[in-house]
């Protein structure tokens, strides 16, 4: 770690690779889903990083790390009470396969889901996108946006909910009566999904 | 390893820049008295009814309070520079331990000087609670400011206590000095004065940097 507060990058890449299956298994004790598991092992890794600050060479490495960890556990637990991440998760799952029969019935869902995207708040469709077109975990996502997970999943549920909204709403109403824009086609058209994360 | 997780290690090593740890918790602790001390010494320097540790001696109830209150400070500090660095939870409910341990006594101190709950009695002349109490909030301003710069720098497991406890610390250093400063001396002056300094403190700076501290622990 004392390398890694220096800069180097080939010591601190030997260091995350060792310590993240033993950051898993202290992980998997305490929570039995693979999805949160790897959830919490990334948020961890994350942590390490942002917190890498507070490690002092004098003191040992383990105690520092297992804090952040159990830190990290209490925090799911408390998002998960807290915020109704099944419910997200739910929600999720649900756009994961929104986004997959889109792609595979471009013709008749993707106008309307491109228009709903388009509509989104920019951080909303940065964060739907992210997590459902491109695949990332959350931890990925927030790492790329540079907010945490945790405000990232409360953007990604928000945005979840407004696509819920409009496109019931054009569901309703028969045809898409919005004009689309052309810049929506063309974001639909690009964002074919990898895999269905949980948001 | 899974591929997320590869791919997230991938990401955080090209993030990778270079950093300097934070200072050992005894010398960010010794950095905040000292500058601490520094606002003691120009306030007694500049303010001329400096009268308090004359006074100390010769009243329990003022030595007890100033007691309680900088105990409340030192440990206030202690936990909230600890709160900043994982691995350090038994330093900081330690200090979480003492200061309300500190706050409570000064609290009993000066209402076994006042004889009871009553506020109404030995009102203190020409709004004396309130010209205390303003600057105890702008003397802790400093040493607000300097817990904080720790605490923004480290990663806080519990982001919402670490400010509570930043923030009560903060406003017992800026209520000692009131204390020391300060000519009048009832027990509801220094409860209303001095002592509301850290509780007040604590409830404004509860919420907002709290949030902060959340926020940049990501």
């Amino acid at each position: 770690m004392q390398a890694a507060q220096a800069g180097d990058a080939d010591r601190y890449r030997e260091l995350l690779t060792h310590i993240e299956p033993k950051i898993r298994s202290i992980v998997r004790r305490k929570i039995r889903e693979e999805a949160a598991v790897d959830d919490v092992v990334q948020n961890v890794l994350l942590s390490i990083h942002r917190g890498r600050r507070t490690y002092r060479a004098e003191r040992p490495f383990g105690p520092w790390m297992r804090a952040i960890v159990r830190n990290s556990i209490i925090d799911h637990f408390r998002d998960r009470k807290r915020k109704g991440d099944r419910e997200v998760e739910l929600i999720a799952e649900e756009w994961a396969d929104e986004f997959s029969s889109s792609a595979e019935h471009d013709v008749t869902l993707a106008p309307e889901l491109a228009a709903a995207l388009a509509a989104l708040p920019e951080g909303q469709r940065e964060a739907v996108t992210l997590i459902q077109a491109e695949g990332l975990s959350v931890a990925e996502a927030a790492l790329r946006t540079g907010i945490s997970a945790g405000a990232l999943k409360v953007r990604a549920h928000r945005g979840y909910r407004a696509l819920r909204k409009a496109l019931e709403g054009a569901r309703e109403g028969g045809e898409w009566k919005s004009s689309v824009p052309p810049s929506a086609e063309a974001s639909v058209s690009t964002s074919t999904p990898e895999s269905g994360g949980t948001g | 390893m899974t591929d997320a997780a590869d791919r997230l290690i991938s990401g955080l090593v090209d993030d990778l820049q270079p950093i300097r740890p934070l200072p050992r918790l005894r010398s960010a602790f010794a950095i905040v008295l000292a500058v601490w001390t520094a606002v003691l010494g120009i306030v007694m320097w500049t303010q001329e009814t400096a009268l308090g540790a004359r006074s100390l001696l010769g009243d329990p109830i003022y030595l007890a309070s100033f007691a309680g209150l900088f105990v409340a400070a030192l440990g206030g500090t202690l936990s909230a520079l600890a709160a900043g660095q994982p691995g350090r939870e038994r330093a900081e409910t330690s200090g979480l331990i003492v200061a309300l341990i500190g706050l409570v006594a000064a609290a009993a101190a000066c209402l076994v000087g006042m004889g009871g709950v009553d506020f109404t009695a030995n009102a203190s002349p020409g709004g004396a609670d309130a010209m205390c109490f303003q600057k105890g909030i702008f003397l802790s301003v400093l040493p607000a400011g300097v817990i904080l710069s720790f605490l923004v720098r480290g990663w806080a497991s519990h982001p919402f206590r670490a400010a509570l406890v930043a923030a009560v610390a903060a406003g017992a250093l800026g209520g000692a000095i009131v204390h020391l400063g300060c000519d009048v001396l009832g027990p509801r002056h220094l409860l209303m004065g001095h002592l509301s300094v850290p509780v007040v403190l604590g409830l404004l700076g509860l919420y907002p940097v709290g949030a902060l501290l959340r926020r940049l622990r990501g």
